[in-house]
């Protein structure tokens, strides 16, 4: 079936130019094709058959398939494109994190360095250390060690920094009695060794002399 | 020849969206189409438009459908394409819908072709009586005697529109009366 050849005949049809049988032909040709027959109707109603009309419709359908290529140029410019934009935009949001990690250091980072302090017995913001000599033998009755980590353990807060010399005796119990203030130390960190060598563990020995350093 | 072609241009087009291919296979279709439009909308920009719009549901569609029949696929997309558009305008002009619906299913019949037997005539015979008298003389005159619709309505004296409409119906009523017979 030639279709170009179709349209004339339905023009000629419609003018009225077909001879009898070929008429005919047609007629039946569209009761038993639907297409045929709605194009026919159709025809009639226009009254004409337009072949400038029907050449310009062809024209566009083969500008719509042209554009079908460029419109794949046109797609694939487009992805380049927001390609180049989102790796410009995850460069810029990675230059502005390291401006900001360089400005404000990691809190996080910080707190590990104070953890790492607290570790070493420095740290700790007191020691007590044993002056030897003359009749002075105490020693806690744990070792310095675990004196030291008693005090540690034990001290006040907010207490200010200094030096403590703390001269004692010890009675039966092993307990500090006389304590008394060698050096004339500030009365806060003073009443502060009172409180931590009467409350402290027992000791070994007569008298004892120690200082205890606030840090 | 034809529907051969029709048939490598539509598994081609399935298979790489080939425009041109595409293009090759609708437009011999475009000016009935067209004409088919027409009669829908009544408006030739509106008419052209459509074929266009149409071309552009074959470019989705065809890429997953796979059609044996593209002509009478068409023309149901197409049909359905403007009756779904005037809907939507809810501007329902003069159109007959019933009618148009018995006509594409005819299409479904169309495709096995019983042959033709004396029974048959004779079933024929008897269903041709049961028409009413203008779609009996009518479908008598058209095919039997092989008259155009221009001769028929001389000969009858009915309106040209008239005969088409009674033949059209005469025949799907002969359709009808003979598939009910032959149960």
């Amino acid at each position: 079936m030639n279709n170009n050849y179709l349209i004339i005949r339905i023009q000629r049809y419609l003018n009225g130019e077909l001879s009898r049988e070929e008429m005919y032909e047609l007629e039946r040709e569209a009761l038993d094709d639907p297409l045929l027959q709605d194009a026919i109707d159709g025809y009639r109603l226009q009254q004409r058959v337009s072949h400038r009309q029907l050449s310009l419709l062809q024209q566009r359908l083969a500008d719509r398939i042209t554009q079908q290529t460029k419109e794949r140029h046109a797609f694939y410019f487009g992805w380049q494109r927001l390609g180049v934009a989102a790796t410009a935009c995850v460069l810029m949001v990675l230059v502005l994190v390291l401006l900001w990690m360089r400005n404000h250091p990691d809190p996080q980072r910080g707190e590990k360095e104070v953890q790492v302090e607290l570790a070493v017995p420095q740290a700790v913001g007191i020691q007590a250390l044993p002056i030897t000599g003359m009749a002075f033998d105490a020693e806690p009755a744990q070792g310095w060690k675990a004196f030291n980590a008693y005090l540690a353990e034990h001290m006040g807060n907010e207490l200010p920094k200094g030096e403590v010399l703390l001269a004692f005796t010890i009675d039966e119990q092993g307990r500090p009695a006389a304590i008394r203030d060698t050096e004339g130390a500030v009365a806060e960190l003073l009443a502060e060794a009172k409180r931590l060598l009467d409350n402290g563990p027992t000791w070994k020995g007569n008298t004892g002399k120690i200082k205890l350093i606030f840090r | 020849m034809v529907e051969q072609s029709e048939q490598y241009l539509l598994t081609a087009y399935r298979e790489t969206g080939n425009l041109q291919l595409l293009g090759r296979l609708y437009e011999p279709y475009m000016p009935l189409v067209y004409g088919l439009c027409f009669k829908y909308y009544k408006d030739e920009a509106k008419s052209e438009d459509a074929v266009m719009q149409i071309f552009e549901s074959l470019v989705a569609k065809l890429r997953v459908h796979e059609v044996s029949n593209f002509k009478s696929w068409l023309y149901t997309l197409a049909r359905n394409h403007c009756l779904m558009d005037l809907r939507t305008e809810s501007r329902v002009s003069t159109v007959d819908i019933e009618e148009h619906l018995v006509e594409s299913d005819r299409l479904l019949h169309q495709q096995y072709e019983e042959p033709i037997t004396e029974e048959r005539l004779a079933l024929m015979e008897s269903c041709l009586e049961e028409l009413n008298e203008e779609q009996q003389r009518c479908i008598r005159l058209f095919y039997l005697e092989q008259k155009c619709y221009k001769d028929v309505a001389a000969i009858t004296g009915y309106d040209l529109n008239k005969v088409k409409s009674y033949i059209q119906n005469g025949k799907r009523n002969l359709k009808i009366c003979m598939e009910r017979k032959q149960e």
